[in-house]
């Protein structure tokens, strides 16, 4: 396939999928024949979900930037592909805790991919395949067309709107997310650390209590729980 | 070196220009050093639009080409100009002779020691960027390839002049989604804190961190960056607010 099929064909793909309410990460996936994809937003500081195809690329991408270990985070800091085409044969030692959980959901695949802008990376398009395998010269060749559509569509998005705040379609923290950033700015109050700090603990202790990061949040929003200094858990101690 | 081997040097010199490290004065003082290598022109200019569409001498062969650049724009006359207001090559084979034409670049041109002046547009499809000037010594017509040559070399500098532009366009655009990202969080980050502080539910805190933004005249992401960044007090914002919300305003919007 020439190049400019392969562009052609990508941003039709996108298109259909804009006409249907789809997002990137369904176009993403569909286009490269992969299970789940997710697309996340990232600066030097921050991360934030824009979409994702189904739960499991939610929870593996949650999961990822609350341990700071996995494909996405290392596809960032590199700013180059991590593909991971058997988990159950990876060496453990590489992202234990991701592996394990990415096995237990199901994913045998990993592949990451950087967007790219220039020099600057803004985020990172994650494919989460069902089988293990590597991906075609292919399916290779339109992963980087798709992560440079994400990338143009992300900025397109964000020009779109005229003001200096986040648009809405990339703005996941109008759902969810909100709840983790101001939690984490209530237990910097309380334990008078940094907010980056109080975030890590926030996350580690959802990850102890077995939780979701985003529910342990809310109780904290909603004064149910109080992490204390130097345990990792207080309930209702309000 | 043969003059096919020099051709393609000075064209390798441009595209060179296109992977990192891109820097536009030296790759136009390159294209004017080629000019002069390849004998298209005993000296050589070249001017370029800026954002507000105004020329500027952006590089030339020599000092004396470099004065004559500049000489064009102050007196607002001359090939250079001519080139980029039409897009079209301008020729002119007899200076001595251009006075009716450029009253003052001409005079000027045959006192810096010129005969004859190619002038050539910077242009990418319909936009014009810039021109670049070729000046001889002596009375010659570079004759129909060697101005093939020199608008070849002229286009392909265009073209990685457009390409550097739309990078760093996208550079910026990159930069800003980035920053709008960092502010988002920062805002929530501080809207916990000031509702941890102040006792308030997030609606009050959002309100709270607002009217302290405005009482201070400073935007509410920089408050919000500031406080999470520990640069500020998170009492000073819970406080001043007290003094500064309007009556009326205790109630946020919910």
């Amino acid at each position: 396939m020439s190049d400019s099929e392969r562009v052609t064909r990508v941003a039709s793909a996108f298109a259909l999928h804009r006409r249907d309410r789809g997002t990137f990460c369904s176009a993403s996936a569909d286009v490269l024949g992969i299970a789940s994809a997710g697309v996340t937003l990232m600066s030097a500081l921050h991360n934030s979900p824009v979409c994702h195809s189904d739960e499991r690329s939610l929870a593996l991408a949650e999961l990822q930037f609350s341990l700071g270990e996995g494909p996405s985070v290392d596809a960032f800091a590199k700013h180059e592909a991590i593909h991971e085409p058997d988990l159950e044969h990876a060496p453990l030692a590489r992202w234990p805790t991701f592996t394990a959980t990415a096995l237990e959901l199901g994913t045998r695949g990993v592949f990451a991919l950087p967007l790219n802008v220039g020099q600057r990376c803004i985020g990172v398009l994650t494919l989460y395949h069902d089988v293990a395998g590597a991906l075609t010269l292919d399916q290779q060749a339109d992963g980087l067309v798709v992560a440079d559509t994400v990338a143009r569509s992300m900025l397109e998005t964000q020009s779109r709107n005229d003001t200096d705040l986040l648009a809405g379609d990339l703005d996941d923290t109008a759902s969810h997310r909100a709840e983790v950033h101001q939690a984490s700015g209530m237990v910097a109050v309380q334990l008078g650390m940094e907010v980056a700090d109080a975030e890590a603990r926030l996350r580690a202790h959802a990850y102890a209590v077995n939780r979701s990061v985003v529910d342990v949040a809310r109780d904290v929003v909603r004064r149910r729980l109080r992490l204390v200094a130097d345990g990792p858990t207080s309930g209702n101690g309000w | 070196m043969t003059r096919e081997d020099l051709i393609a040097d000075t064209f390798v010199g441009i595209v060179d220009s296109l992977v990192d490290d891109f820097d536009i004065i030296d790759m136009l003082t390159g294209l004017t050093q080629g000019c002069v290598d390849l004998g298209l022109a005993t000296a050589s200019g070249i001017l370029l639009a800026d954002q507000d569409a105004k020329l500027r001498v952006m590089a030339a062969s020599s000092e004396r080409a470099h004065l004559l650049e500049l000489f064009q724009l102050q007196n607002d006359e001359g090939p250079c100009l001519e080139a980029f207001s039409t897009g079209e090559p301008v020729v002119h084979l007899d200076l001595p002779a251009a006075g009716d034409r450029w009253p003052r670049f001409a005079p000027e041109a045959v006192r810096t020691g010129f005969y004859t002046v190619h002038a050539f547009p910077l242009r990418l499809r319909i936009s014009v960027i810039g021109a670049m000037n070729l000046f001889s010594a002596e009375r010659r017509d570079i004759g129909e390839p060697a101005s093939h040559l020199a608008q070849a070399l002229a286009d392909v500098a265009s073209i990685a002049i457009l390409q550097d532009q739309m990078i760093r366009q996208s550079d910026l655009r990159a930069g800003e989604l980035q920053h709008a990202l960092d502010s988002r969080v920062a805002i929530e980050q501080a809207k916990g804190m000031l509702a941890e502080r102040a006792n308030v539910d997030m609606d009050e805190a959002f309100a709270m961190l607002r009217a302290y933004a405005r009482s201070v005249r400073r935007h509410l992401t920089e408050v919000a960056m500031h406080l999470v960044g520990g640069t500020m007090a998170v009492d000073e914002v819970a406080a001043v607010e007290r003094l500064y919300r309007p009556e009326g305003s205790e109630t946020s919007s919910r």
